[in-house]
């Protein structure tokens, strides 16, 4: 096995290239199952970029791509500007945090981490892989757990276990498989926001995997949406919740409410009662065609509920429906509406709008109302 | 129940615990039992002909552990990699090698070499530069032994071995690929390491097996003699209080092997490497 670079795997001086993960035109099967399909993207040097999508969707596959576990069936993979198509993974510049960690059982905590360090060839002395180690741990603030077996450890601990062995390396690019999953809801929000925080401090490239939108939003600069094995939508949290592609997307980040129907020529939809609603196409947007089938997106932390027959208060839209159910959560209240014609639609009252125009109890008549711009006309590809 | 469980148990062991005691016996005939001394014991493992006999069962059951071992770990690791029809034709083989009684290996054992010395033999003489008087004849002894042997146990070490291999987390493998380790880095220090306490505990059933084993030695041994053959030899003249001593001692060394290969094999994968407390 020839050596390349100084650690054994491929290193290189000067980067070739402003991204550090490409793909063009990548394709994987496996049998006759495609797992992704045509795929381009760009993941830019120092960024946090994530994977997002339904169970099935390749989210796993991409990564897995990357780090070098499955080849593509078409297509180029490179990192820093190089093709790595054929290369196996331990000869890539990339480490992985697995989602059940994969920590070494009959290795003790340091050894985990030094693993890495001691593939290199030359090996680094003692004294070097002793620092490095004690720096990477005390990265995760696990320092003084040197000596302790995995299932010595909460899951938290073997989390960062799990990170410190691959950031020990110094990778180009860390590869993150959904590292959040396992643990339980306030330990997975410390541990965003410490990911986050870690991503900032070393300034290594991110890749995550997830199915949760919360996850994807709250940490990444750059959101890729899949649906089976393709990309929908890639962007910025802010991007993607504002301007979603498409009815897929406006539904699977954040929530939405649907109103299905075909578009006016002249912009806004037509319902199949007839009714005209207003709204605007997303930034980017192709304009559509009179009749194409396409559903109105109005979000509920935009819709508004008004006692019933009150004015419509200056509102683009109002309708009369009844509210079926109502779910307090704190700083908010979810109400959900039954609207003739429509359906049921979700409203969220903030507790401020609450105080001022009083709440709603359940089976009680009330208007529900929204503005054109706080709608979006979108197609449902 | 508990009564009818408890002969069982008394029909099951009362003979073992008899020979046992008996080998303390102090008289001189094993029927009569005078209490107790170990004065068998150094008279037992003074009888030069046992002593040969025992060399040559370690020798053997040594040699069929190694082989097997070594031979079985790879065809597990091997087989792990195949798949579809070649895998399960490999399983069948494995598991008919187990299950075909020992009798039947001796006989067919036996027969095949038989046969193939026939063959070789008058070749051998034939090509040998001295002349065939001086040429080596090839004939039963250690090696068909060991052959035979090896043949039964290495199935054995394939299927303990497969079994953890099996159980073993694969992502660990990806995991070490992943931290730039080579394939054989990754054998070295991931996956030998997680197999280790079933690979011994092949060894260990091996080699009980391989020393413990009679009916297909009988077969094939030719003029060698191994423990089992000889104890059986020497019941034919009587039994003595030796019979007891040597049945007792090999009693204690097999069960000794087998209890320290089930500890092994039921080490959790977790557990591969020992203990290593927490400071
Ligand atoms: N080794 C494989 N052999 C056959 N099919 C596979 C293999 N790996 C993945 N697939 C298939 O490819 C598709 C994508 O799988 P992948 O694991 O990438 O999904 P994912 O987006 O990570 O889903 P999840 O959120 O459930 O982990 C699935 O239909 C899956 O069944
Ligand atoms: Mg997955």
């Amino acid at each position: 096995m020839g050596q390349t670079g100084e650690r054994g795997i491929d290193v290189q001086t000067q980067a070739t290239s402003d991204f550090d993960i490409e793909f063009r035109g990548v394709t994987k099967r496996f049998g006759a199952v495609t797992a992704v399909q045509s795929m381009d993207l760009q993941v830019a040097r120092g960024g946090f970029f994530s994977f997002l999508g339904p169970s099935g969707c390749g989210k796993t596959t991409s990564l897995r791509m990357i780090a070098g576990f499955e080849q593509p069936s078409e297509g180029d993979v490179l990192i820093e500007g190089r093709s790595v198509v054929g290369t196996p993974a331990h000869r890539r510049p990339v480490n992985m945090v697995f989602q059940h960690y994969a920590l070494f059982p009959h290795l003790d905590v340091f050894d985990n981490v030094a693993y890495g360090l001691r593939q290199r060839r030359p090996r680094p002395d003692r004294d070097t892989i002793r620092r490095q180690v004690g720096e990477a741990l005390e990265l995760v603030r696990l320092s003084g757990f040197e000596g302790r077996r995995s299932w010595e450890l909460s899951g938290g601990q073997q989390q960062r276990v799990a990170l410190a062995r691959a950031l020990v390396n110094r990778p180009t690019v860390l590869l993150l498989d959904e590292p959040l999953a396992a643990l339980d809801r306030k330990l997975r929000r410390d541990m965003q926001i410490e990911l986050q925080t870690l991503q900032r401090d070393v300034g290594i490239t991110f890749v995550l995997v997830t199915h949760d939108q919360e996850e994807a939003l709250s940490m990444s600069d750059t959101i890729c949406i899949m649906r089976d094995g393709r990309i929908v939508q890639m962007g910025g949290a802010r991007e993607l919740y504002d301007e979603p592609a498409n009815a897929y997307v406006a539904d699977f980040v954040g929530k939405s409410n649907f109103i299905a129907g075909t578009a006016r020529a002249g912009g806004g939809l037509r319902d199949p009662h007839g009714r005209g609603f207003g709204g605007r196409r997303p930034a980017g947007g192709r304009a559509l065609g009179e009749g194409e089938k396409a559903v109105l997106a109005v979000r509920p932390e935009t819709v508004a509920i008004l006692p019933d027959g009150a004015a419509s208060g200056g509102f683009d839209v109002a309708l009369a429906g009844r509210i079926r159910n109502r779910i307090f959560l704190g700083e908010h209240t979810e109400y959900l509406v039954a609207v003739e014609g429509i359906g049921d639609m979700l409203a969220l009252v903030p507790k401020l709008a609450e105080e001022e125009r009083g709440s709603f109890g359940e089976g009680q008549a009330v208007t529900i109302a929204w503005n054109d711009r706080s709608a979006l006309v979108l197609g449902d590809d | 129940m508990r009564l009818y469980a408890a002969f069982i148990y008394l029909f099951l062991y009362a003979p073992i615990a008899l020979i046992v005691l008996f080998s303390f016996n102090a008289g001189r005939h094993a029927a009569s039992f005078e209490c107790c001394s170990t004065a068998w014991y150094p008279r037992t493992f003074q009888n030069t002909f046992l002593i040969e006999a025992l060399t040559n069962s370690l020798i053997v059951a040594g040699t069929v552990a190694t082989l097997a071992t070594v031979m079985g770990t790879m065809a597990a690791l091997a087989l792990q990699r195949v798949r579809g029809p070649v895998r399960v034709a490999f399983d069948v083989l494995t598991y008919i090698a187990i299950i075909i009684p020992g009798i039947v290996i001796g006989i067919a054992t036996l027969v095949a070499l038989v046969a193939a010395f026939d063959a070789l033999n008058p070749l051998i003489a034939a090509l040998w530069p001295g002349g065939p008087e001086g040429a080596p004849r090839l004939n039963l002894g250690y090696g068909s032994v060991i052959a035979a042997h090896t043949l039964f146990t290495m199935a054995l070490v394939i299927v303990i071995v497969r079994a953890r291999i099996q159980g073993m987390d694969q992502s660990l493998i990806e995991a070490s690929a992943d931290l730039y380790a080579t394939p054989w880095g990754t054998f070295r220090q991931v996956t030998f390491p997680q197999i280790l306490p079933a690979v011994l505990a092949g060894f260990l059933l091996s080699f009980t097996f391989s020393f413990d084993d009679f009916i297909i030695a009988f077969f094939v041994a030719g003029s060698k003699t191994t423990l089992p053959i000889y104890i059986f030899s020497s019941i034919r003249r009587g039994i003595t209080p030796e019979t007891n001593v040597i049945a007792t001692v090999v009693l204690g060394f097999s069960l000794t092997l087998l209890i320290a290969a089930q500890v092994l094999m039921r080490r959790r994968a977790r557990g591969a490497g020992g203990g290593g407390a927490a400071p």
